[in-house]
């Protein structure tokens, strides 16, 4: 039987939902069983729904490090992710791949609720880049282009143009994942990434 | 015109079986709001009223059990997969993979329900699980979480309690159709005719003005949201000609009119429908529905016979050239110009070339209603010819391939998606 979302049978919002898609998406490449990585019950939860019984989802600390791969780590927060990096993923083998979904740093903040976890992108990849992980796809959710969009689209409301504001909703939703180097900007980031070279 | 019907249903029905996975019938969704491209697996909503509807068209038309065993198979992928709480799995259709959408739990329930009427004969109870399923779920999700008793009004989900006519025409048709089934009438008094009534009060009546007739897209706390589908408008008309025949009150039958006519004004020169007119009569005419279209062609015929006499060959027309270049009918036109509004691109967008099943749908329930869909099935092709086209993808130019077994866009060498049917999810490019 699938899993229900752990949302209270609530809808994320597109923010999430484009994102945990993209991430299912990601994980569901590899036609494999997935190892998901997480303390965060909303995101297992969303995961779960999405990966339907392929996943195996671990907390952060109890996660096995011979876990089958890709691994699917959502939201692994600044404090502690390196010394998981080291203590878990340093003995990866070269057909390792990694996903990973988290809040970014200062932008995050923009979020309802904001996220007690965070991880600024350019952190990640660098850190990842120094233990011997290419970063393969980039992706960030709510670009600053769709927060602008977003934001302005009160100039029609105030004019009742209903057909502008429409338009103006419309060209947000298209500028709202951005890939690449512009997902730094975005408070939700998602990485690929695969081990290149070992210790 | 008889020969082209019959063409597109047969390759309707052969397109519909390529889309199935392990949980029923799969695919990416585009739409006007939001599109769900990255999950392709089984969709159990709106997609399935027409599916199984139009299988029991066919089945009827025929007498081929073979049309009655796909309505089958569909209604079996709803029951195996109603969840513990009574939902259909990935009925969000346009936010899929999430459960809970509306109307498409209630789309569901009526599909099953209507081939539960099919199949109940004396002595046989294969009817069974399929009314069980729509009850639980009418039970538990359309009433005990949709219907608010203290307002006498149908939310539109369970977050939201404005109130959505075309949602609560699909629910106010699903009940009826159990009142059909069960002879329990308990609910058509307590529930139907409320929504009716709130349909009819969500009319337009200012018979001077740009959008008489049409009925307003919601209903909520700050009073009308003033836009109208053409679409959402026709989903409106069955269950407003059902009041009027189970009731035999003429204001259901005059509502149904109304908003018929101001389906045939709002039609374009080339038979299509814009998206949506507003309340000042402004238009977004794009994207245009092709496929979808099949629903709007539906309510006009059906209206047609009780007093009114509306042109539908632009429309079946324009609905039909959408099988050009297609292995099933094309979504949409002016996915491209959704921002712009201007004339639509020569190349079109991606989006537009995609067979969706939920829209594919409405095009098959209504083209396997039509009394010569029978006569005019030519014989099942062995397999469809891939298709190949130049299209837009996010701005430019790239190849579109369909075949059997995948839907894929191509950039140069790169590939920029691939639905491989039957698959959960899409392939995406990475940078």
């Amino acid at each position: 039987m699938r899993p229900q979302s752990m949302n209270g049978g609530r809808p994320p919002s597109p923010l999430y939902q484009a994102a945990f898609d993209r991430c299912a998406a990601e994980a569901a490449r590899s036609r494999r069983p997935v190892t998901v990585v997480t303390d965060d019950p909303f995101s297992a939860g969303e995961m779960e729904q999405r990966l339907f019984g392929s996943a195996t989802i671990y907390a952060q600390r109890d996660f096995p490090a011979q876990s089958a791969w890709p691994i699917v780590w959502l939201m692994p927060g600044r404090s502690t992710w390196s010394s998981h990096l080291d203590a878990r993923l340093h003995a990866a083998g070269l057909d390792a791949r990694l996903i990973i979904l988290s809040h970014s740093g200062r932008w995050s903040r923009l979020l309802p609720g904001a996220p007690a976890s965070s991880l600024p992108l350019r952190v990640a990849t660098a850190e990842l880049a120094a233990r011997g992980w290419q970063v393969h796809g980039m992706w960030g959710f709510q670009s600053i282009a769709s927060i602008l969009l977003g934001a302005s689209a009160r100039l029609p409301a105030l004019f009742r143009r209903d057909d502008l504001l429409d338009r103006w909703h419309a060209a947000a939703r298209q500028r709202f994942i951005v890939n690449g180097r512009p997902a730094a900007w975005a408070p939700l980031w998602l990485i690929t990434a695969a081990r290149v070279e070992g210790d | 015109m008889d020969a082209l019907i019959g063409e597109a249903i047969a390759a309707i029905d052969i397109w519909l079986d390529t889309t199935r996975g392990p949980d029923g019938y799969g695919g990416p969704v585009v739409h006007w709001w939001c599109d769900s491209i990255a999950f392709t697996g089984a969709g159990l909503d709106w997609r399935y009223e027409g599916i199984i509807s139009g299988y029991l068209n066919l089945y009827r038309q025929t007498g081929h059990d073979a049309w009655l065993v796909k309505a089958r198979r569909a209604g079996d992928d709803l029951v195996r997969g109603q969840m513990p709480d009574g939902r259909y799995r990935h009925s969000g259709f346009e936010v899929n993979p999430q459960s809970g959408g509306t109307p498409h739990e209630a789309a569901c329930d009526l599909a099953l329900l209507r081939l539960a009427l099919a199949l109940r004969r004396p002595g046989d109870d294969s009817w069974q699980p399929y009314a069980t399923a729509a009850k639980r779920n009418l039970e538990a999700f359309i009433i005990g979480t949709l219907w608010d008793s203290a307002t006498g009004r149908l939310r539109n989900t369970a977050y939201d309690d404005s109130f959505v006519p075309n949602k609560a025409a699909t629910t106010a048709e699903a009940l009826l159709a159990w009142s059909e089934l069960s002879g329990d009438d308990k609910w058509v008094r307590a529930i139907v005719l409320p929504i009716l009534g709130d349909i009819i009060a969500a009319q337009e009546v200012d018979a001077s003005g740009p959008t008489h007739g049409a009925i307003a897209q919601s209903v909520g706390a700050r009073g009308k949201n003033r836009r109208y589908f053409p679409l959402y408008v026709a989903r409106c008309i069955p269950a407003l000609v059902a009041g009027h025949q189970w009731t035999g009150e003429a204001r259901y039958l005059a509502a149904a009119r109304k908003a018929a006519v101001f389906l045939a004004r709002a039609q374009l020169p080339d038979g299509s429908f814009p998206q949506v007119i507003y309340g000042d009569g402004r238009i977004n005419r794009y994207p245009q529905w092709i496929a979808g279209a099949g629903d709007i062609l539906r309510a006009m015929e059906l209206i047609n016979g009780h007093g009114l006499s509306l042109d539908t060959r632009p429309a079946l027309r324009w609905l039909l050239q959408g099988r050009a270049s297609s292995l099933s009918l094309r979504a949409a036109r002016g996915f491209g110009s959704l921002v712009s509004q201007r004339e639509p691109s020569p190349l079109p967008d991606f989006r537009d070339l995609l067979g969706v099943a939920g829209w594919v749908d409405k095009a098959f329930r209504y083209l396997t209603g039509r009394p010569e869909a029978a006569a005019a099935l030519p014989a099942p092709p062995a397999s469809s010819p891939p298709v190949t086209l130049p299209c837009r993808y996010d701005g430019r130019p790239a190849i579109f391939r369909e075949d059997g077994a995948s839907v894929t866009v191509r950039r140069g060498q790169t590939t920029l998606y691939r639905w491989r049917k039957g698959a959960d999810w899409a392939e995406m490019e990475e940078f």
